[in-house]
């Protein structure tokens, strides 16, 4: 069982697709579950990995698939936590769907008979499972040729059609806003293309192991300023975020929390591809991403402030969420990386739970307009209880992971900066503008939950959802608490990596 | 100074914590209810009263809570300045929840359980406060003590209560946020947020630049003390029940802020480098105008709690005033204003509230003659009021008698002149009170005799016997300072501060 254990974990995930496929007239309602055993495999394999790492082994399994491309995989203190976190959401968010893809399309498709339904709601497992397996891709690839497949090809693909077919509006505003997804995702991509082929006219390989050889090299500010205008895009900095309130507002909430995953593994990326093996020549970058990052905070914060949706309040919040990352991380110090990392896990897991809570609700109410709700606590407690849990992630309260991030974020941010008064006053800003999280997080849910209850919302339809939507969501909420309480293991194996530097 | 572990910090708040869950079990049990609050009250001042012989041994107890790491420690340190914050909010919360009885019972208003709650919680942040070992603990109970409040404030759930909650919130979380920028600021200089008597920031540790911005953090951070600009909250919170004015507005949570003033001049700054930086007499400066301005204000207001709110923006300035003279005697000064306006203030409020309920009377005009029919509490006061000017025989004279010496002591007459014209201003808006309760015929006499109308109903006992200990305790700290180790504390804590007066 543990030998090619790597594999197994990037594998495991489409044979379970495949399988669904073969027998999709068969198992009908039990896809979800196929898939979320197949999840929970997966995540025991990665904590085996993990405790490896742990004591300080680090996990490499070699697959040659052709010249200069291999399937290397590497497990080591950077990319093990940001694997297993993203795992966690993927069973959880498996699960969530399984109730909630039933309704879709029964919202969608109306009353279908068997055979279709069975078609459907397996389609869109079978897609879903890819999702995994992209993300361990990226986590785990040593190769920049490999990491641009699963970075592109498994997530965008699915995310396209998934969206087409289980999406929110009209059949053409939905294609529409698929297709708008696939091509912001293409042109990122083929900026980060650019990058690695140029990086291999230089080094003659796609290795990561390699790229430090480009350090000093002319060309080499060219090299990163291409990959970062990838990563770019999908990081939704400014002017580059278009896309975003759009396509999450666009998709089946069941994996709007993944796509926000899809938006900040970039930054994982960034740190993998750039930071950590061309530390010295990015330092021309900092300060513009720091500022960039600090304008995306701002605006994306105001922006969501301004909604009225549940689904763009959610995407919006990403907007300015992903820049708290990129923060840390272009302040370029140890304790700034590692604090964006840390971010980026505490963030995929209150956003998780914020945008599948904002899925309830639209779920149960049957209205996105965050207007016409009101008063909902005395009929969704448990719903209640979510929001205010990824509330107090997203605006990095304590006792929350949130706030070891952010505190080590702009820990970070000032130790490169506080000599310098611009520096200074631009982290001090940084800081401040977070409040406006919590500012949007907690009013909305104010709005939303408290006060009187809106006479067209007392009927009996409105209650809390099933359990296998609410209680898994609570068990990420918890482990945001455990990772606020007790980070050092995460800790541990991300300063065994970034200390590097 | 020799450390002593010892969980008595822990036992003294887990007090107000047991006493917030018995308090939600017994809800529907009011009178079980309120004496859960009364012995977790009594039972907490003794843990605390019992830590001050050690204190005074010249040790300091600590006990730790919990390493998240990376910089963010939780734990407690009692010193003797923390300890003069603590005894006052534990003391004083007792007799407020007795109070509270009357008040919430005679006004027969809503949500009394999750008042109770919010209370025991509001205490337990403001004890934690005085006992915080470093910033980031104090930062947390800060907040906690902010959010706590929001829904104490907010009590009546009209228009008006949720105008004054919101601008509350708004004022306290910014400056929240502001304290934590400053909090990772300093960590970032320093690598460390323990206070520590004579200051953790040394001149060569930044520039003067920075070390000047962070101050002004720090400062802004301290808005719970509500120092002008930035004091329009307070009179604001007003719309709070009465009982909450007194503890929190007078007591827990201003004082809250200017403990923290006091933590920041004298621990993490330290009195050599706030005169370095030239930092002393500008908070001096903005300390003195509030207490002129302050002062002003009140006179124009014919609301009595609101004067009484302008009066604690300028006496809590007196307190800064104290802390930024930077000299032995003025810093004692502070120290020991903090619990004897704490006992004053809270008299003149519980008198306001007893006249509401008693009398059903807000607006000081409207209050002719009410010192015939309820002499009791007009008398208390009047002995508060005295206090306020700074008159023997209450303990503001004592205070203020520091306060001067300070100024002296520091070679700054121009800050003795701005104290004797604020103690003269609060003359002003005083005395016609209390002209006004005792001489001046009520508008509506019946002829004949003024009925006492303070013993009408046995409900009233549980307010006017309060605000009478409050009195008499005004009283007594004035001939005996020494009640409760207050001025022992305020001279051991100064000369570990300063090496002697």
């Amino acid at each position: 069982m543990t030998s090619h254990i790597l594999l197994q974990i990037l594998v495991a995930p489409v044979i379970a697709s495949i399988i669904i496929f073969l027998t999709r007239h068969k198992i009908g309602k039990k896809a979800g579950w196929i898939a979320s055993i197949t999840l929970l495999y997966t995540t025991a394999l990665l904590c085996i990995v993990g405790l490896r790492v742990y004591k300080g082994e680090i996990v490499l399994e070699k697959y040659v698939l052709g010249p200069e491309v291999s399937l290397n995989l590497l497990a080591d203190g950077l990319s093990l936590p940001v694997a297993l976190i993203i795992n966690i959401i993927c069973i959880v968010l498996a699960l969530y769907s399984i109730h909630y893809v039933d309704h879709r399309i029964e919202l969608i498709y109306g009353e279908v008979d068997k055979r279709t339904w069975l078609i459907y709601n397996t389609r869109f497992f079978l897609l879903y499972l890819l999702f995994p397996t992209g993300f361990m891709g990226v986590c785990f690839s040593t190769n920049l040729i490999s990491m641009y497949f699963f970075l592109e090809l498994l997530t965008i693909i699915p995310l396209y059609f998934i969206m087409a077919q289980f999406g929110y509006s009209d059949y053409i505003t939905r294609y529409k806003v698929a297709l708008m997804c696939l091509f912001w995702g293409v042109a990122g991509a083929t900026l980060f293309l650019i990058g690695v082929l140029l990086a291999h006219t230089q080094i003659g390989s796609f290795e990561i192991s390699e790229l430090p050889n480009l350090a000093g090299n002319p060309l080499t500010f060219w090299i990163a300023l291409l990959i970062f205008l990838g990563l770019a895009t999908k990081l939704a900095i400014i002017p580059l975020h278009v896309w975003m309130p759009w396509v999450h507002a666009e998709h089946p909430t069941c994996i709007a929390g993944l796509l926000a995953v899809y938006a900040n593994i970039a930054a994982y990326v960034a740190v993998r591809v750039l930071i950590l093996p061309l530390h010295e020549d990015l330092k021309v970058f900092s300060m513009p991403i720091l500022v960039l990052a600090l304008i995306t905070m701002v605006y994306g914060s105001l922006l969501t402030l301004a909604q009225t949706d549940a689904k763009r309040f959610c995407a919006c919040s990403t907007i300015s969420q992903l820049s708290y990352s990129v923060f840390g991380i272009g302040a370029l110090t140890v304790l700034g990386i590692e604090g964006g990392m840390f971010y980026f896990l505490s963030h995929i897991l209150g956003k998780a739970i914020l945008f599948s809570t904002a899925g309830i609700l639209v779920y149960t109410i049957g209205v996105r307009d965050m207007r016409k709700m009101g008063g909902l606590w005395s009929k969704m407690p448990v719903t209640a209880i979510l929001w205010i849990s990824s509330a107090l992630i997203l605006s990095a309260l304590p006792p929350t992971s949130g706030f070891v991030g952010k505190w080590m974020l702009f820990t970070g941010a000032f130790q490169g900066m506080y000599q310098d008064p611009t520096g200074l006053v631009i982290v001090i800003v940084a800081i401040i503008s977070t409040i406006l999280t919590l500012v949007y997080t907690f009013l909305t849910g104010i709005r939303i939950f408290f006060g009187p209850l809106k006479p067209e919302l007392s009927n009996d339809k409105i209650k809390d959802p099933p359990l296998t939507m609410s209680l898994p969501l609570l068990g990420l909420a918890v482990a945001a608490f455990i990772l606020g309480v007790y980070p050092k293991p995460f800790l541990a194996l991300l300063h065994s990596v970034i200390g590097l530097l | 100074m020799t450390v002593v572990e010892s969980i008595r910090p822990l036992l003294a708040i887990s007090c107000p914590v047991t006493c917030a869950l018995l308090i939600f079990l017994f809800r529907k049990r009011p009178n079980i209810r309120e004496s859960c609050t009364i012995i977790a009250g009594v039972i907490q001042f003794l843990i605390i009263i019992s830590m001050a012989p050690i204190i005074l041994e010249g040790n300091v107890i600590k006990c730790h809570l919990l390493t998240v790491g990376a910089g963010i420690v939780f734990s407690y340190k009692v010193d003797a300045f923390g300890l003069i914050f603590a005894i006052t909010s534990s003391f004083l919360w007792i007799l407020v929840s007795f109070y509270s009885i009357g008040y919430m019972r005679a006004l027969k208003e809503h949500a009394q359980t999750r008042y109770y709650f919010l209370f025991a919680l509001a205490i337990f942040s403001a004890v934690s406060i005085a006992m915080a070992e470093n910033l980031i603990t104090f930062y947390l109970f800060y907040e906690t003590l902010t959010l706590g409040t929001y829904w104490l404030v907010a009590h009546h759930e009209d228009e008006e209560a949720f105008f004054g909650a919101r601008k509350y919130l708004t004022y306290l979380l910014t400056s929240g946020w502001c304290l934590f920028t400053a909090v990772v600021l300093t960590y970032c200089i320093t690598g460390t947020t323990d206070f520590v008597g004579g200051g953790i920031l040394r001149s060569d540790s930044a520039s003067k630049f920075t070390l000047t911005v962070l101050f002004v953090l720090f400062a802004l951070g301290s808005m719970k003390a509500a120092w002008m600009p930035f004091h329009s909250w307070l009179p604001g919170a007003m719309v709070a029940p009465t009982p909450v004015s007194a503890l929190l507005h007078a007591v827990a949570v201003v004082k809250a802020g200017v403990f923290g003033f006091g933590r920041i001049v004298c621990y993490v700054y330290g009195t050599d480098l706030m005169s370095e930086l030239g930092l002393g007499v500008i908070l001096a400066s903005v300390a003195a105008f509030t207490m002129i301005v302050g002062s002003f204000l009140a006179i124009g207001e014919d609301n009595l709690k609101k004067r009484l709110a302008y009066c604690t923006v300028s006496q809590l300035s007196y307190i800064i005033f104290g802390m930024a003279l930077l000299s032995p005697f003025g810093v004692t000064g502070a120290m020991i204003h903090i619990p004897f306006h704490g006992f004053m203030k809270i008299t003149l409020f519980l008198c306001a509230g007893a006249i509401i309920v008693i009398a059903g009377k807000k607006q000081i005009s409207q209050m002719a003659g009410i010192g015939r029919a309820m002499p009791v509490t007009m008398i208390a006061f009047t002995i508060g009021a005295i206090g306020m000017c700074g008159a023997p025989p209450a303990c503001g004279f004592i205070s203020k008698w520091f306060l001067c010496l300070g100024t002296l002591q520091s070679g700054q007459l121009v800050f003795l002149a701005v104290i004797l014209t604020s103690s003269l201003l609060d003359a002003v808006y005083f005395f016609p009170i209390v002209r006004t309760a005792f001489f001046e015929k009520p508008a509506e006499t019946s002829g004949g005799k003024v009925e006492i109308i303070e013993k009408k109903h046995p409900i009233y006992l549980f307010m006017v016997i309060p605000l009478a200990i409050t009195g008499i305790f005004s009283i007594v700290f004035c001939l005996f300072p020494r009640t409760f180790y207050i001025l022992d504390l305020a001279e051991m804590a100064v000369r570990s501060l300063f090496g002697g007066m």
